[in-house]
């Protein structure tokens, strides 16, 4: 059986986030650039550890 | 904290339902969320974490492990299921009917929170159990933490007190638990201090692995999953999380310095110790490391870490439940939290199959998480650009967009079972034994390459051209 309360409230919700003139929208996609930073980062980390740390 | 599901109406309940979160409703920015993200990351099972690695490498090479294995799970995990979580501010396994079907997301949220995360309850009420074994031996010298009966004991004792917070206050444990992080970090760092009191740097360094294998370019590897593995683990959870964040920003750099930093400073915390003790288990370091009195204090609060850790882990998973129908919704909370925590219970009757296996454990859970991991990725990022439907992600089967057949896209689960037979014949997580190839890409890896490349074959080959999915009709953002 349906829960009208959770319908409606979600219905209202629903709106706001699809309304264009609304305050209330999804966020913002993330920039690529902080997925290429945070991948290179990783990356330098990795081989300056692989030099340091690797069993010998 | 309140009791999820009883209050759909009000905006202080949303965050603890399935309903999309407004902006109003969005907690945490960049600092905030990094602070719950460091508190999570420095919880008891970083040192379990540090015990296991330090049984295949000595310190340096722990090191070079940790920071890896870490630092590749944790982007990934980063990106799918925080950043989608948090653009559309949608609980995760709502988001993940995108992906598996309106139907299907809800069987996959059955088996995540079910296995994964009443196996998680449950390692942590064994450890509870072997905590205060330790904390009774040293006091009244028992010999009870070499008996596997007292640890099932103990930890039984531990879930029903996890039930009883769980029905009884919820509220009061969440404040406890904001107590609990501090000085969880305090003990990680005093527990620094003590080490290099007592040994030094060059001591550590040389010493060798609790297990030291033949092969150490594969001693190596097998950390690095461990890792890898360690750091996917926070799949099931981390969603749910990064959907209170303001910014795209707030959800994905937040992990960097929590579940990345954090978990690696507390898990080379626990090879040193491990190291510097000659043992795995953290429970076992306390006492030699701060002496009687300390130790035994340490203990206490370790447990009573572990307890707070127990009923977060939960609610999350009974939280997540609550989402499967409107008739779980109308379940009484006490009743839900009961059936949640009975494979808690089951497990813990058996202490050791877990504690003792950590990596088995670890294995057992990114058996399934990778190959999911790698399929939201795809399906999010690539296949759907970033972009959902929001209103689809809450229309019954037959009338959303991600209906797929009957509300299941068995594409989806077919790359993940790939997946995991990938994960498996790479590594037996049983045996735990690496087979060919595990020594120059793991396991995770590769499950988690091979799901997500046959999610977007499948995908391209046979949803879009039976034009389901709505993979080219995503309507909001």
């Amino acid at each position: 059986m349906p829960d009208p309360t959770f319908d409606e409230e979600l219905e209202r919700r629903l709106r706001l986030l699809e309304d264009p003139a609304s305050p209330e929208q999804v966020l913002d996609d993330l920039p690529a650039r902080d997925v290429a930073l945070a991948a290179l980062g990783l990356a330098v980390l990795a081989v300056v550890l692989l030099i340091w740390g690797y069993p010998r | 904290m309140t009791a999820p599901g009883t209050h759909a109406g009000t905006d202080a309940a949303a965050g603890e339902s399935d309903l999309p979160l407004l902006r109003a409703e969005r907690i945490w920015n960049l600092r905030r969320f990094s602070g719950m993200n460091v508190s999570l990351a420095i919880a008891t099972w970083a040192f379990l974490q540090g015990g296991a690695v330090a049984l295949y490498v000595g310190a340096e090479a722990a090191i070079a492990a940790i920071v890896i294995g870490y630092g590749i799970s944790t982007l990934l995990v980063a990106l799918a299921p925080c950043v989608p979580g948090a653009k559309y501010g949608v609980e995760m396994y709502t988001g993940l009917r995108s992906v598996f079907g309106v139907v299907g997301a809800k069987a996959v949220m059955l088996v995540m929170t079910v296995l994964v995360m009443a196996a998680w309850t449950a390692l942590l009420g064994i450890m509870f159990g072997h905590a205060v074994a330790n904390v009774m031996d040293e006091i009244a010298d028992t010999g009870l933490a070499t008996s596997s009966f007292a640890i099932a004991v103990f930890a039984l004792i531990a879930v029903a007190a996890a039930w009883v917070l769980l029905v009884g206050g919820p509220e009061r444990v969440g404040k406890v638990g904001n107590i609990a992080a501090p000085v969880m970090i305090a003990i990680t760092l005093g527990m620094l201090v003590l080490i290099f009191a007592r040994t030094s740097w060059s001591e550590i360094a040389g010493a060798a692995p609790l297990y030291p294998m033949e092969d150490q370019h594969l001693a190596f590897m097998l950390a690095v999953e461990l890792n890898v593995a360690g750091g996917l683990a926070w799949y099931p959870m981390i969603g749910n999380l990064a959907r209170l964040t303001d910014t795209p920003r707030a959800s994905f750099w937040s992990n960097a310095f929590g579940l990345f930093a954090a978990s690696s400073v507390a898990a080379i915390v626990g090879v040193f110790a491990a190291l510097a003790l000659g043992s795995d288990d953290p429970t076992v370091w306390m006492i030699p490391l701060g002496g009687a009195v300390m130790g035994v204090a340490v203990l206490a609060f370790i447990a009573f870490a572990n307890l707070t850790s127990m009923v977060a882990e939960a609610y999350s998973g009974i939280s997540a439940i609550v989402g499967v129908s409107q008739k779980v919704r109308r379940v009484a909370w006490p009743v839900l939290s009961a059936v949640f925590l009975v494979p808690v219970v089951v497990i813990c009757l058996f202490p050791e199959s877990v504690y003792n296996n950590y990596g088995r454990f670890l294995s057992w859970v990114a058996i399934v998480v990778a190959p999911m991991c790698g399929v939201q990725v795809v399906d999010y990022f690539v296949l759907r650009r970033a972009r959902l439907s929001l209103r689809d992600l809450y229309l019954p089967p037959q009338q959303s967009a991600y209906g797929f057949w009957g509300g299941w896209n068995w594409v989806a689960f077919a790359a993940v079972a790939l997946g995991a037979l990938t994960y498996v014949a790479l590594l037996h997580p049983v045996h735990y034994e690496p087979n060919g190839g595990f020594e120059y890409v793991g396991a995770s890896i590769p499950a988690l390459v091979v799901a997500g490349a046959v999610h977007w074959l499948g995908t391209q080959l046979v949803v879009r051209r039976c034009g389901r999915g709505g993979y080219r009709d995503e309507r909001v953002g």
